[in-house]
């Protein structure tokens, strides 16, 4: 009887019986890991975007910490989950470390590093208050937002995602995201609450940077790393109808300079890392 | 067999609406309120503090010290959007989320308790806040009190609940706990990870606060409604024996002298208001 279903559904059952077998080939067959030497961090990554060096703020973070801290890197970005299943992670010594805050913490303590070595206590707190903030709030409140929710069109333009991707974004990414922004808290405001969010915490952090060349000062520490790496995205990574782009742009002009003084001095090569960089005016 | 599968999963959920409406009507009869004073929505009275949500003890904190007049409403009745507690009621409108609620009673009544501070320090508040809402709080409340089984019981006792929810506590509600924190992202990290960033996060705190009276000086700010609604649930709602209210306790001294200070200037019902 079954042998009679399969035979007369055989589009199907064939579909099915070979994506079973692609899946138990892929499970059996362990992938090879790229190969670095010893003291070289290997970065896993997204793969490089058409605005920027990354699309993730977080990966932009990390690489951005690894040049400020002249520290030896190579990328990945063969988009490989660590295992706290998000990228970026890293291998240092063929040891694995997943999440950026971790990650770097392991790195100052293997290379002796601290960007931090000049600031007083006050100022690591300040910096941290500045971390915290734009990772587990901003970030949710303009760069998720607007680019999932508000304005998700125009960034799978901006992105230039293909359809099928676009689908799959549309049908379950979003709404994975949905149920995590649940979770977090942040997704049981209205949209306009959200925006109101992400605009307070911009300001603020407009308001902390000041006139100052960095966020702590003249010389740039570890927490320019994170703002840099988020704030960028916000001009280069988001379609311009965006509200966190548009507020930005037009009312917190010492980010948007403070944005461009980091690309300058960490990301001098900054056009050989984006693919097919787009000839518009920045 | 189908038949009976239908008329099973039909009649649960008549009943779960049915006890829905009917609770919903039991509080429908509510005392009306005077005009300008605040409905505060509340979890119920707990033990060793007056309230073991930090948000809750954030939000009633800011009215004490803006002097704005309010009345409490224990019977659990969460939000209707935003699903959580506390929520107010002001005036026949009601608001979610305690930052929206504070924004909005500043308006009403002309209130600003951070008329004083630079914009700087205003600045620096806001980003205070973000990170003890969006991040401390995951690290020392909610990732310790559903920790491990013992930790548990101790939540549900601290909460006041009947011991017959302790199953329903462990693996039901422990369960959402720690899927809201892996979507949140901390939960993905281990126990020890999170509460090294507990301390981190802490570390800050006390550094920011020194040896000042309050975060910004002689006089309480909006911050330190927020500042004060976590670390007292860490020094007085958490497991006494778990290993970040000792830490916290051994190295924080000016943190546990100011919730002190705190209590003390606006709590001094605190006692009353435990259940013994």
């Amino acid at each position: 009887m079954v042998c009679e279903w399969i035979c007369e559904h055989w589009i199907i059952s064939s579909v099915t019986a070979l994506s079973f077998l692609v899946f138990i080939v892929r499970i059996l067959t362990p992938r090879k890991r790229k190969s670095v030497p010893d003291n070289v961090v290997l970065l896993y990554s997204f793969p490089r975007a058409t605005f920027a060096p990354n699309a993730s703020p977080f990966v932009l973070k990390m690489e951005t910490y690894l040049r400020m801290a002249k520290i030896p890197y190579e990328t990945d970005g063969s988009v490989v989950f660590g295992k706290k299943d998000k990228i970026p992670w890293i291998t240092l010594n063929n040891e694995d470390i997943a999440d950026s805050y971790f990650g770097i913490e392991h790195i100052n303590k293997h290379f002796n590093v601290d960007l931090d070595h000049k600031l007083t206590p006050q100022q690591r707190a300040t910096s941290r208050l500045l971390e915290k903030t734009m990772e587990e709030n901003t970030f949710w409140a303009t760069i998720v937002h607007d680019r999932l929710f508000d304005y998700f069109d125009e960034s799978m333009t901006l992105h230039k995602v293909s359809t099928l991707f676009k689908l799959y974004f549309k049908y379950y990414y979003k709404p994975l995201i949905e149920k995590y922004r649940w979770g977090h808290g942040i997704g049981r405001h209205s949209s306009e609450e959200i925006r109101h969010i992400g605009a307070t915490d911009l300001r603020a952090m407009s308001a902390m940077l000041g006139e100052k060349q960095y966020f702590m000062g003249d010389e740039p520490t570890r927490v320019d790393a994170t703002m840099f790496g988020f704030l960028c995205l916000h001009i280069f990574g988001m379609p311009a109808e965006a509200s966190c782009h548009k507020l930005l742009t037009s009312e917190l002009q010492n980010l948007v300079q403070y944005v461009y003084r980091m690309k300058e001095k960490f990301w001098p090569d900054w056009d050989s890392y984006v693919v097919n960089p787009d000839k518009k005016e920045n | 067999m189908l038949s009976l599968i239908v008329l099973i999963l039909v009649s649960t959920v008549s009943i779960l609406l049915f006890l829905k409406a009917y609770r919903n009507n039991k509080h429908g009869n509510i005392e009306p309120i005077a005009k300008n004073v605040v409905r505060l929505y509340q979890f119920t009275a707990c033990r060793p503090m007056p309230s073991c949500s930090p948000f809750v003890m954030k939000l009633e904190t800011y009215l004490r010290m803006a002097d704005i007049k309010y009345c409490n409403d224990f019977s659990m009745k969460f939000g209707k959007r935003k699903a959580k507690i506390p929520w107010i009621e002001l005036n026949g409108e009601a608001i979610e989320d305690t930052s929206f609620i504070i924004d909005h009673l500043n308006k009403v009544f002309h209130v600003d308790l951070d008329k004083n501070l630079c914009d700087d320090d205003k600045a620096k508040s806001h980003a205070l806040k973000r990170m003890l809402e969006e991040n401390t709080r995951w690290a020392s409340i909610t990732g310790v009190r559903f920790q491990k089984a013992e930790y548990i019981s101790h939540t549900l006792k601290a909460a006041n609940l009947p011991s017959y929810l302790y199953l329903l506590f462990r693996y039901v509600l422990a369960g959402k706990v720690h899927k809201d924190m892996y979507k949140h992202g901390i939960g993905r990290h281990s126990n020890e990870e999170i509460q090294s960033i507990a301390i981190e996060d802490l570390k800050a705190v006390s550094a920011v606060l020194g040896s000042k009276k309050y975060i910004f000086g002689e006089q309480p700010s909006t911050i330190d409604a927020a500042a004060f609604g976590i670390i007292s649930n860490i020094i007085y709602g958490n497991p006494p024996e778990s290993s970040l209210t000792l830490y916290v306790k051994n190295n924080f001294q000016n943190l546990i002298s100011y919730v002190e200070r705190i209590k003390e200037n606006f709590w001094p019902d605190w006692e009353q208001r435990c259940v013994h």
